[in-house]
């Protein structure tokens, strides 16, 4: 069933559709929830938020974009009505106070997860968690869903330019601080 | 710093799969002299690795079924004007102009508009409506059904014009 013929199924009463549209959706969301958002205990919240905004407003949805990007945008939209409420600078730290892994279990990668860069991995997670939230975002969008500069301009409401340029300057402070720590060609295999 | 320098933009760039093939062979040959280039290239070669299997927490299982439970049974009707209730609409207004009609004495509001050839359209129009032809047989009254129809005419096009686009943003 492709997007269209879902949406058309949720809007002529078919909830049943709607979980299918949870589960090919969720991993989207939770990469742009759980990037903007520190506080464990709220993020699944925002989260079933963003699937309730979108559940009322998809019989505005008009196919001009795809349905991923309108959802990604809809979460982003959440978050960032989230952080103003509680008054969280989005291109600040937010993780500041030198929280560590062990903080968030739910972000660990567990040792059964480890692989042979497990150094690399727990470092990486720790460096990308300091990074300005954004950053980190973008990061996500372009290296795990593999979306383009346009489709993260859309999301992100900024200029495509502004996107390169953050995506560029984000993966050198990464490299940056990674290589500070360790060498890095020491953990390439 | 060397002529065979590569920048870290460019490094980035080469990896993101964004240059020309002409682009390309500059940048390869530029590297082969340059060990701190190649060096940051293996290091930018691991870090894009690493961010494609970067691991992020997900909700817990029973997401999907808190989500369904606090979607809203029935979708609310954002329509301000429900099909269903048109003839309920339709006998009021036929029944509010009907009393007016009877009791209110229209001549002199007509008196100039009699003359209009816009009039005698909207009359010939009318005299093939079965619901004006019951003004027929109340003499004078049936002009009111000219009026009537002008009015309803332009309700549709207040309509049209200014509140169907507000519907839409409503929608929206």
């Amino acid at each position: 069933m492709d997007d269209k013929q879902l949406i058309n199924s949720i809007l002529s009463g078919n909830q049943e559709a709607y979980r299918i549209f949870i589960k090919k959706y969720v991993r989207l969301v939770n990469h742009v929830v759980f990037k903007m958002i520190a506080n464990e205990t709220d993020r699944e919240d925002v989260c079933q938020d963003v699937f309730i905004k979108a559940y009322q407003n998809l019989k505005n949805f008009k196919f001009e974009s795809k349905i991923s990007t309108w959802i990604a945008r809809i979460a982003y939209n959440t978050c960032i009505n989230y952080l103003e409420k509680r008054q969280i600078p989005l291109y600040e730290d937010v993780r500041s106070e030198q929280e560590t892994l062990e903080d968030h279990p739910g972000n660990i990668i567990t040792p059964d997860d480890f692989t042979v860069d497990r150094n690399l991995a727990y470092k990486l997670c720790q460096e990308i968690d300091e990074l300005p939230v954004n950053y980190g975002l973008i990061l996500s969008l372009y290296h795990l869903q593999e979306m383009s500069y346009l489709e993260i301009a859309k999301i992100l409401g900024m200029p495509e330019g502004t996107v390169k340029s953050y995506l560029f300057r984000a993966r050198k402070m990464l490299k940056d601080r990674l290589t500070r720590s360790f060498c890095l060609e020491d953990l390439c295999h | 710093m060397s002529l065979s320098y590569v920048s870290d933009e460019e490094i980035q760039e080469y990896l993101d799969g964004n240059m020309s093939s002409r682009e390309i062979r500059d940048f390869r040959q530029r590297l082969e002299n340059c060990e701190s280039s190649q060096k940051r290239l293996r290091e930018y070669t691991l870090l894009y690795k690493a961010l494609k299997e970067e691991r992020i927490a997900g909700c817990t299982a029973d997401f999907e079924n808190a989500v369904m439970e606090k979607l809203p049974a029935e979708e609310e009707q954002d329509e301000i004007f429900n099909l269903s209730n048109l003839p309920i609409i339709l006998i009021g207004l036929l029944v509010t102009l009907g009393i007016t009609a009877y009791f209110v004495d229209f001549s002199p509001i007509f008196a100039k508009y009699l003359a209009s050839p816009l009039f005698h359209y909207e009359i010939n129009w009318a005299v093939f409506n079965p619901l004006v032809e019951a003004y027929k047989t109340a003499g004078d009254k049936y002009y009111i059904a000219g009026f009537v129809i002008l009015v309803l005419m332009l309700i549709k096009f207040v309509d049209y014009m200014f509140l169907e686009t507000e519907y839409e943003k409503i929608g929206h």
